[in-house]
């Protein structure tokens, strides 16, 4: 069963594991990818990840967002819960 | 005496027909040789559209072992030097074989081969230790991509420097401009050169839809190559081969070759940045070209034609339209400048040999090649891209630029000499 | 205008570091032993000599480690080390610095991985690094990145002369205009079963499971060569260059030359080897008497050796001492050549030629030095090397007092 949703903590554990740098929920939720020095490979990776993660394809945009914010917000806002509310 | 290196043969494996001929003959008439796949079944992926060879290595000479021990790309390689050694009229009669050079560029080797045979030593990727037992025979020479040069090296029996260059997608560029360094530094009379690649393979497809380089315009093969254009979306994967022969000039001329063009200057330089981004000002790429130009010793202004990179990114087309201009200055809005992998996609390490052997064409034919599918320029790619339709021109100083991964960028100043 | 190295880094399986590197060569220690990276039972060959301990995040920013192979990792290691050895400013004009690291098979390893996830689970498995990773040049160009030098970036694919060749390449560009590059070659073979399963058809990988008799060169009892992994980069520069900042120059690149036998040939007879020999010494303006020391190719096949040995003989007919310190811990690939060059400046510094481990007597008509280091006036030494690939490299070193 697969999970819907990305957590921020989540994120932080992914901008380690699919880019190599290490940080914290705060920062995480506070800067863009690029001041966590996290580049658009590493976004590429994380995007896949979480895609893998909750089973459904994110917009073909993601990779763009700019922060981790903005990215977790993009998952949220496809999440099944959130397209029944629509 | 200052030694020279001169073109006085090239050979060409390139999709949309095999042999220099058919090459030029679809890049002046615009065509392009873009399609869906036909490779491997792409089903699933991303980008399945590609520009693919028609070949048939029986038919082109191969004998049954070549075609067992080579991977497509060295099949490639092996028919485009046979030709480009017909097209020079035999120059190694005379020349001993330690003076003969191999310098030959791939960015990914044999990759078609170590894809399919790991499929079947892993059983499916299931096995991390695969089972030693079940690999087939040559995987050796397909682990090494030395094997393209020393392939080569047999066929025409050089026995004096021989080197595979891998600078990806420079590759082929790179390995023409140290073929003509070779024999300026006096340690070959005679070098083969050039550049082969064969990366129409589930990996090499699946690694750049994983970035998102390649082209996803599967249902409109013939037009998804788009260099400069509003419109385009990534680069079309290729695959093919191109060989010049390049010789001491002095020699050349005494053996009464046709000399076709001089290899006049070479540069290369590390963007220093990322292995796969551009700033988007070309400060690093305008620095090779302006170092080769220097290194052939012709101003900027003296530069005819311009084949680009053009790999039709957005990234990459605005780069390399900066970097134009930062190194030719005004002269760039007066110089066509070109991108042939709207027709031939881009075939990695390949390519920028390919693209040497278009630019000696269009040197012999006075015909500069077109920018396919360019109907709509994009407004920040503001030079003349020469769309859609070749333009007869007289061109004597030629620049061929390429731009890779690794940040490598590279510059390759084609003359008739002084 | 004379190329010289001033700065030296080394990886190899005596662990991190020249001074490691130079320790084990002297002592003549083994550092040959089962292959620890997987599970060897099913495979002939079960003995290497991979880098003790390696951890990438001691050396490297976690964003490279994620990025990029094993092969990478050793390069970009010696690399800052020979950057720092050289003292040099490479900011002061970033165009003025180039790089070369030559590689083999490229990231096996890491390829190896995306490639079972592509056959396990599809094309999206595949990770955005594989494009960067595993193909050859991504040394060359995450070494240019880290250190941000923007010069002449190449990569030469000959196999073990790799380095050779890239010494004698940045010559060449040095004579343009360049004034430093960063040389090197490096290999991380033993992490893929796949890469050691694609090498047993050569026949030339020892099957010995003693790591005391598995590769020893130029005896009765060789049987062929132990793999290795690792690698070594040089920082070189004019001499005039050189000598203008008051670098402490470590060896002079004093001639090379290449030649070719044939793919997968292993230069039957020693033609090309001698050739490639003639050459180098050519074109360094030495001859047989100026020469102190060879460091061999040291094969380890029968036929191999005996071809070397040969070509030796014809290029020494007075004798010279022969040494071959990689039987200590293996043949890696690209990283062979640049290990031996790394033996061979460290060798002419100390004025010590370390032994050949392993081999217990030197052969008839070969003063290969064996059991223990020989001290001795060291003033110019020939390196050769042989690649898988069919090539054949020699390069001539001189100790900067005697160039």
């Amino acid at each position: 069963m697969s999970q819907s949703t990305i957590t921020i903590e989540e994120l932080v554990e992914l901008i380690s594991t699919c880019a190599g740098i290490r940080t914290d929920a705060a920062s995480a939720a506070a800067r863009t990818f690029e001041e966590l020095g996290v580049d658009s490979l590493g976004v590429l990776g994380i995007v896949a990840e979480i895609e893998r993660r909750i089973g459904r394809k994110l917009p073909g945009d993601a990779d763009m967002s700019p922060s981790p914010a903005a990215l977790v917000a993009l998952v949220d806002e496809g999440a099944p819960a959130s397209l029944e509310r629509l | 005496m200052k030694r020279e290196a001169v073109v006085t043969g090239i050979g060409v494996v390139a999709p949309g027909g095999i042999g220099a001929a058919a090459f030029w003959d679809l890049l002046t008439a615009g065509r392009t040789a873009t399609r869906g796949i036909t490779l491997f079944d792409p089903a699933g992926y991303r980008s399945r559209i590609a520009a693919e060879v028609d070949f048939d290595p029986a038919a082109h000479g191969l004998d049954d072992h070549q075609v067992a021990r080579m991977d497509r790309y060295v099949q490639f390689a092996a028919v485009a030097v046979a030709e480009a050694l017909a097209d020079s009229a035999a120059p190694l009669a005379g020349v001993a074989p330690w003076r003969v050079g191999v310098s030959m560029g791939t960015a990914v080797g044999a990759t078609t081969r170590l894809d399919r045979e790991y499929t079947a030593v892993s059983r499916g990727g299931a096995d991390w230790v695969v089972d030693p037992a079940r690999t087939a025979p040559h995987l050796n020479l397909a682990l090494m991509p030395s094997t393209l040069s020393g392939e080569v090296a047999d066929l025409v029996g050089a026995r004096g420097p021989v080197r595979t260059v891998s600078t990806g997608c420079t590759s082929g560029l790179d390995a023409v401009g140290y073929a003509a360094q070779a024999i300026e530094d006096d340690l070959a009379d005679v070098v083969v050169a050039g550049a082969a690649e064969s990366p129409i393979a589930p990996i090499a497809m699946a690694c750049f839809d994983a970035i998102k380089a390649t082209s996803n315009s599967n249902d409109d093969p013939a037009r998804a190559s788009r260099p400069f254009d509003r419109d385009r979306n990534g680069f079309v994967m290729g695959e093919g081969a191109a060989v010049l022969v390049l010789e001491e000039a002095s020699a050349a001329r005494r053996r009464g070759a046709r000399v076709r063009c001089r290899v006049a200057g070479f540069a290369n330089h590390g963007n220093a940045f990322h292995m796969t981004g551009l700033r988007r000002e070309g400060v690093e790429m305008a620095r090779a070209i302006t170092t080769a130009l220097d290194r052939a010793r012709r101003p900027a202004t003296d530069v005819d034609y311009v084949n680009a990179h053009g790999s039709g990114t957005v990234q990459n087309d605005r780069h390399e339209t900066d970097a134009v201009k930062r190194s030719l200055g005004e002269h760039a809005r007066r110089v066509p400048m070109t991108s042939i992998k709207s027709m031939v996609g881009h075939s990695l390490g390949a390519i920028g040999s390919i693209e040497l052997a278009a630019c000696v064409l269009a040197m012999d034919t006075g015909v500069v090649p077109p920018t396919a599918n360019l109907s709509t320029p994009d407004p920040e790619c503001d030079l003349d891209y020469v769309p859609m339709t070749a333009r007869e021109r007289r061109t004597d100083v030629v620049l061929s630029v390429g731009s890779g991964f690794g940040g490598f960028q590279s510059a390759v100043v084609l003359d008739r000499g002084e | 205008m004379d190329t010289v190295i001033t700065g030296l880094g080394a990886v190899s399986p005596a662990g991190v570091g020249t001074a490691a590197y130079w320790a084990a060569l002297v002592e003549g220690r083994t550092l040959i032993a089962p292959i620890p990276h997987f599970d060897t039972a099913g495979f002939p060959v079960r003995l290497g000599g991979t880098v003790p301990g390696f951890d990438p995040h001691e050396h490297l920013d976690g964003r490279y480690v994620v990025q990029t192979d094993a092969f990478s990792w050793f390069a970009m290691v010696a690399a800052a080390e020979a950057l720092r050895d050289s003292g040099a400013d490479t900011a002061a004009d970033p165009y003025s610095t180039g790089v070369l690291v030559c590689s083999g098979a490229g990231g096996v390893e890491f390829g190896q991985r995306e490639l079972a996830a592509l056959c396990r689970s599809g094309p999206d498995h595949v990770g955005p690094y594989q494009s960067i990773a595993w193909f050859y040049a991504a040394s060359t160009g995450q070494v240019s990145i880290s250190n941000g030098l923007k010069g002449m970036c190449g990569v030469l694919v000959t196999e073990e002369p790799g380095m050779l060749d890239a010494l004698g390449q940045s010559g060449q560009e040095l004579r343009r205009g360049t004034s430093a590059m960063l040389v090197g070659g490096s290999e991380a073979p033993l992490g893929s079963p796949f890469s050691l399963a694609c090498q047993l058809e050569t026949g030339l990988l020892s099957t010995g499971e003693d790591p005391g008799t598995a590769y020893v060169p130029f005896s009765e009892e060789a049987r062929g060569y132990v793999p290795a992994e690792g690698g070594a980069v040089a920082f070189v520069e004019g001499s005039s260059d050189a000598r203008a900042r008051g670098a402490r120059v470590r060896a002079v690149v004093a001639g090379h030359a290449s030649t070719f036998s044939g793919v997968g040939s292993m230069d039957p007879g020693g033609e090309g080897l001698l050739n490639a020999a003639l050459g180098a010494m050519a074109r360094a303006g030495v001859g047989p008497d100026d020469v102190d020391v060879v460091f061999a190719d040291a094969m380890g096949t029968p036929k191999a050796d005996a071809d070397e040995a040969a070509a030796i003989r014809r290029l020494f007919p007075r004798g010279v001492a022969v040494t071959a310190p990689k039987t200590g811990f293996g043949r890696a690939y690209a990283g062979a050549g640049a290990l031996d060059v790394a033996a061979a400046v460290l060798s002419l510094e100390h004025q010590v030629v370390p032994p050949t481990p392993h081999v217990s007597d030197p052969p008839v008509g070969l003063d290969l030095v064996v059991r223990v280091a020989r001290p001795t006036p060291l003033r110019t030494a020939l390196v050769l090397s042989r690649g898988a690939g069919g090539g054949n490299s020699a390069i001539v070193l001189k100790h900067p007092d005697h160039a």
